[in-house]
């Protein structure tokens, strides 16, 4: 077969379907009109119901996906009287939701059913606004003025302050990535106003270093936005209420006559009921040589911390840990990923080890750009961008520094690097794969009382373990002596699963990104309880198996275990051994 | 993009930490566990070592306290006076457990 698929609009797929639909809009005495464009339907519909004194004009809109999705009803010209469930700019109606949707509905039905909720619970009520909720029939979400507004595909990161409400308006300090052709990124760095100043929580390098254009705006407050007005409309309206812009001083990137940003604060709705202010930016600019500005909206989106405290409320906890990941490869990417995505404040990482784009990709992240650099840093720069509130840095020495000669000023800053991020962390976490930094990591941790946790996958990435090592158990030592004694589970390994690359004196393992990442995240949710109630997940040692034992592919299996002192371990006072001395226990 | 991290190690190369806590030269000299408020003077010509017991943020630690005193001649009495005071971790024991049959790390 070749060619291209015939395409056909849902109501020559569905013939039946669409007699149907029609069919119910006559059995309920709407009348109606069909609109045919390009192969699609459209349908007016003159609504009457109860709660209306006159026909209602709606507009139905089928999806091409129909009946798989639900058809979007629009009351365009707000007949309904609605102040809620209807999106002012193109009057779609808050009607159902996927999850709700099924696919023997008709519009009609659909309408029938909603239309008469939404008037009910749509229309200006008193208690809307005094905080009284309706419970059970409708979903208690607010409905925030000025959502996705903007057309461009860039919003504006605005930090979340409280702007005093004394204030009319003042100057932002914005920093942004502008080329010939548009922009492609901007955030506030600074909100002014008369004996205000708030700035950004990102660090003034990290914006220069991501956005090195640097330019002012405006803000005012405007009580009195009204959505429906058009972007040109907003513009001619506030551009009274703009003083000249005075330089600061510093360097503008930016014409502020060809370019003209302005944060407008407008009342929305935060919480059900509850109103506050968001932002909302004008941008006009024109190009260059062209006497025509364009006047756009932009969204604007506000960062923070609270935001990732509903998603992840342990979030708030985790700001405060310091923690160190050592060996950033398939399964240590992972784990300093997870846990800068869950929250951790302060991450480093150690890795000498290179990105090379012949292999490095296939298991963790590996920008094509930064082959040769080391993979400590390559990753730090990648966390950096996507969490700017976490300070991350990436250190290029090798953990076991000590083993090296410190004869060089570079390789005693190394090791002070090392030794620091090794000592003062909440947690280290050791995916070095080196039995001879894991001894040294674990023992260095050891002394001092805290956490401590490796983790490591086995060849073909058929099983894994980790181990999580805290005053209340056993140490690394520990492991190795009831490993030595039979007393721990292991995990499965393919025998051929040892490579090694054309060209490259480093021998390498077969495996998937997934199946490491399938032990690399249980080591991270470990991190992560340890790090945020103190306790570990029923055990302290883990021994996953991906594979059975003939080496076919099986959903993860875990076992668990607690690893107590081992008499024979020297690193233990004999009161130690005394007191926490007991069988290892297994259980799966 | 990935931003350069050796600034940082620019400024963190002081050599605040010392090679003291090499495992290989530990050998079990001092245990970890050892506290107390020992304080040490070592003291030659004008130049002075003090060194003390401490809680480091890491654990158990030794704070150090050098002075070294640098006279521009024998006969002159401009002196110059550095001073530093670091942590250093207390050595950690190098011991190593009977090894067991159990596949390689890898990762």
């Amino acid at each position: 077969m070749s060619g291209e698929p015939v395409w056909k609009s849902w109501h020559r797929r569905y013939p039946a379907r669409w007699r149907r639909e029609l069919a119910a809009l006559r059995e309920r005495g709407w009348s109606y009109r069909v609109r045919y464009e390009r192969g699609a339907v459209e349908l007016s519909v003159a609504y009457m119901g109860a709660e209306v004194s006159a026909p209602v004009r709606l507009v139905v809109r089928y999806p091409d996906g129909f009946p798989w999705f639900a058809p979007r009803v629009f009351d365009r010209r707000n007949g309904l009287g609605l102040v809620r469930h209807r999106e002012p700019r193109t009057g779609q109606l808050c009607l159902v939701r996927d999850v709700d949707w099924h696919v023997d509905r008709t519009a009609a039905e659909l309408i029938e059913a909603q239309v008469p909720v939404v008037v009910a619970w749509g229309r200006p009520r008193p208690e809307v606004g005094g905080g009284v909720p309706v419970v059970g029939v409708e979903e208690l979400l607010p409905a925030p003025t000025a959502e996705r507004l903007g057309s461009e595909r860039v919003a504006v990161t605005v930090p979340s302050v409280v702007v005093p409400t004394g204030l009319d308006g003042g100057v932002l300090v914005l920093r942004s990535w502008v080329t010939e052709s548009g922009i492609t990124a901007m955030s506030v760095a600074q909100v002014l106003g008369e004996g205000f100043s708030a700035s950004s929580p990102l660090s003034p390098d990290w914006l220069a270093g991501q956005l090195p254009s640097r330019g002012l705006g405006w803000w005012l407050r405007v009580p009195d936005f009204d959505v429906c007005e058009s972007e040109r409309q907003v513009w001619e309206r506030v551009r009274g209420r703009l003083p000249a812009l005075k330089s600061d001083g510093a360097e503008l990137s930016w014409d502020p006559e060809r370019l003209q940003v302005v944060g407008l604060l407008v009342p929305s709705e935060i919480r059900y009921g509850v109103m506050g202010e968001r932002w909302v930016f004008l941008l006009r600019w024109g190009l260059r040589g062209g006497s025509t500005r364009s006047v756009d909206f932009l969204d604007a989106q506000e960062f923070g911390d609270v935001g990732p405290a509903v998603r992840v409320p342990v979030s708030s906890l985790l700001a405060r840990k310091f923690v160190t990941v050592v060996g950033v490869g398939a399964v240590g990417s992972v784990v300093a990923t997870d846990l800068v995505r869950s929250g951790v404040g302060t991450m480093r990482l150690i890795d000498p080890d290179v990105v090379d784009v012949s292999g490095s990709g296939t298991r963790q992240p590996a920008p094509f750009i930064a082959a040769g650099d080391t993979k400590a840093r390559a990753l730090a720069g990648l966390l950096r961008m996507d969490h700017p509130l976490a300070e991350v840095r990436g250190y290029s020495y090798p953990a076991g520094a000590a083993a090296y000669s410190l004869t060089s000023k570079g390789a005693r800053v190394g090791r002070s690097l090392v030794d620091r991020a090794v000592r003062d962390a909440d947690l280290v976490v050791d995916a070095t794969a080196s039995p001879a930094v894991t001894r040294w990591l674990a023992a260095r941790r050891w002394t001092s009382g805290r956490g401590f946790l490796t983790v490591s996958g086995t060849a073909g990435g058929w099983g894994g373990v980790v181990f999580l090592q805290t005053p209340a158990s056993g140490c690394w030592a520990c492991v190795e002596h009831a490993r030595a004694d039979g007393l721990l589970p292991v995990p499965p390994e393919d025998a051929a699963g040892a490579v090694e690359v054309p060209g490259c004196s480093s021998p390498t393992f077969t495996g998937t990104s997934a199946d490491m990442g399938t032990v690399a995240h249980h080591a991270s949710r470990v991190a992560v309880q340890y790090l945020t109630a103190g306790v570990d997940l029923g055990g302290d040692y883990f021994v996953a198996a991906l594979r059975d034992g003939d080496g076919f592919p099986q959903p993860v299996s875990w076992r668990k275990a607690r690893v107590a002192v081992h008499p024979e371990c020297p690193l233990h006072s004999p009161a130690a051994i005394a007191r926490q001395g007991r069988p290892v226990s297994v259980a799966s | 993009m990935v931003e350069p991290d050796d600034a940082d190690a620019e400024l963190d190369g002081s050599g605040v930490a010392s090679g003291k806590s090499d495992p290989g030269s530990a050998q079990g000299e001092e245990l970890a566990g050892q506290s107390g408020s020992d304080v040490e003077r070592e003291a030659a010509g004008d130049d002075f070592e003090v060194s003390e017991d401490v809680a480091a943020s890491g654990g158990v630690g030794r704070r150090v306290t050098r002075r070294s005193v640098r006279r521009e001649s024998s006969s002159s009495s401009s002196r110059e006076v550095t001073e530093e005071t670091v942590t250093e971790d207390f050595p950690v024991q190098a011991y190593q457990a009977p090894l067991a049959p159990h596949p390689s790390p890898v990762g």
